[in-house]
């Protein structure tokens, strides 16, 4: 470990992002500035969050974002994440808001514009269109958007999230560099 | 079939002893629970998770570039678990292909800008399209090659599959050659397919703290 997580107050304090305690941000990503990132957060390698216009970017508490995840915000506007969400492998967000305990799959692609409620679940490799409105418990699966109602994936989400943060906060510390 | 020399940069690989051709362009986290079996190539970009759990890796295989190769979890005695990856001898994967399968059989072919979700089984001699997306918890069965977005079967594979497999993987470790030192000539500047052309450069940090 290169450097150790300094406190709250002094990492709000002197640098930029402001990461609390126990967020952890691997080697090899890519934070741009006015991104704000949630206590207990985890970010793979390889992850970038950049707003090329400097508008903020907001992510909430213990999310785990994975590797090759682009969070871009092309607008002016702020763009909000969240709290407890899972973002896997090589997916890119560009929208607007996304609530909590959603899992977006796999190369999924959220489009500008989009807005996700709470508990949702995004398919691998399915791209929303531009300004949808996903309505919370939703299932968007398949090439045809399929979407289907149900508190099925936020059961399964909330139970696993936890533990898998508590795993991931025990394993890479011992094996990465931390920013 | 005929199969073109790709000659790469020697300073931008590293070679092992059991012929391992491994980029410092890829990421490999945990070193020590990743175990290449020999003559397998890395290519640049690719990350390798061998800190979440072990991977093995069998020989002659390929791993393009930009891929990502990590362990999938399942609840396990109310925790979470994340368990071993293993990819047989003889296996091709291509670039952007994210590979969080529970075990790869030989003789496996994957296409480019795949998804094979957690936690599937694919038996040896199988083949996946490109632009597949499989499914959490597919099992793959011998010769069959799968397609479409979810994926699923498509067609049975020839019985020779397995031999093509061979000759191909052979083939292409045994043309995968690091540049020839010509008199003067820098050989950074030959461009090729696997080195310096198609790798994405790494985006300096914007800030460090």
């Amino acid at each position: 470990m290169s450097a150790s997580p300094p406190t709250p107050s002094t990492a709000a304090a002197s640098s930029r992002p402001p990461v609390a305690i126990t967020t952890i941000i691997c080697v090899d990503c890519v934070v741009g500035e006015s991104v704000k990132i949630g206590n207990g957060t985890v970010l793979h390698p390889r992850v970038s969050i950049t707003s090329p216009h400097g508008a903020p970017i907001i992510i909430g508490e213990h999310n785990i974002i994975e590797e090759f995840v682009k969070i871009v915000n092309n607008t002016n506007e702020p763009m909000i994440i969240g709290s407890r969400n899972l973002i896997e492998v090589g997916s890119v967000i560009e929208c607007k808001s996304i609530g909590n305990d959603n899992v977006i799959e796999s190369k999924a692609k959220v489009s500008s514009g989009c807005t996700i409620g709470n508990g949702c679940s995004i398919g691998a490799g399915v791209t929303l269109y531009e300004n949808d409105i996903i309505d919370d418990q939703t299932i968007i699966s398949g090439p045809s958007l399929n979407r289907m109602k149900s508190s099925l994936p936020l059961d399964i989400h909330s139970g696993l999230h936890e533990k898998h943060l508590q795993e991931l906060c025990r394993m890479l510390p011992q094996f990465h560099n931390m920013k | 079939m005929e199969i073109q020399t790709t000659n790469y940069d020697k300073t931008d690989y590293m070679e092992t002893v059991n012929g391992n051709k491994v980029s410092r362009k890829s990421i490999l986290c945990g070193i020590m629970n990743i175990r290449l079996h020999g003559k397998t190539i890395i290519k640049p970009g690719v990350i390798v998770r061998g800190d979440l759990a072990n991977v093995n890796i069998g020989r002659l295989s390929s791993v393009g570039e930009n891929t990502v190769i990590r362990p999938s979890y399942k609840k396990f005695k109310g925790s979470i678990a994340y368990f071993p990856l293993t990819i047989g001898d003889h296996v091709i994967i291509k670039e952007n292909t994210v590979i969080s399968a529970a075990s790869i059989g030989s003789y496996v072919y994957i296409g480019k800008n795949c998804v094979i979700s957690k936690r599937c089984i694919l038996k040896d001699c199988c083949m996946i399209a490109d632009n597949t997306i499989v499914p959490p918890d597919t099992v793959v069965p011998p010769y069959t090659c799968y397609s479409g977005f979810p994926g699923t079967y498509k067609e049975e594979l020839v019985d020779s599959f397995e031999h093509y497999m061979k000759d191909l993987t052979t083939t292409t470790y045994e043309h995968f050659l690091p540049n020839p030192v010509i008199g003067g000539t820098p050989s950074s500047l030959v461009t090729t397919p696997t080195s310096s052309s198609t790798f994405i450069p790494t985006s300096s940090p914007a800030v460090t703290k």
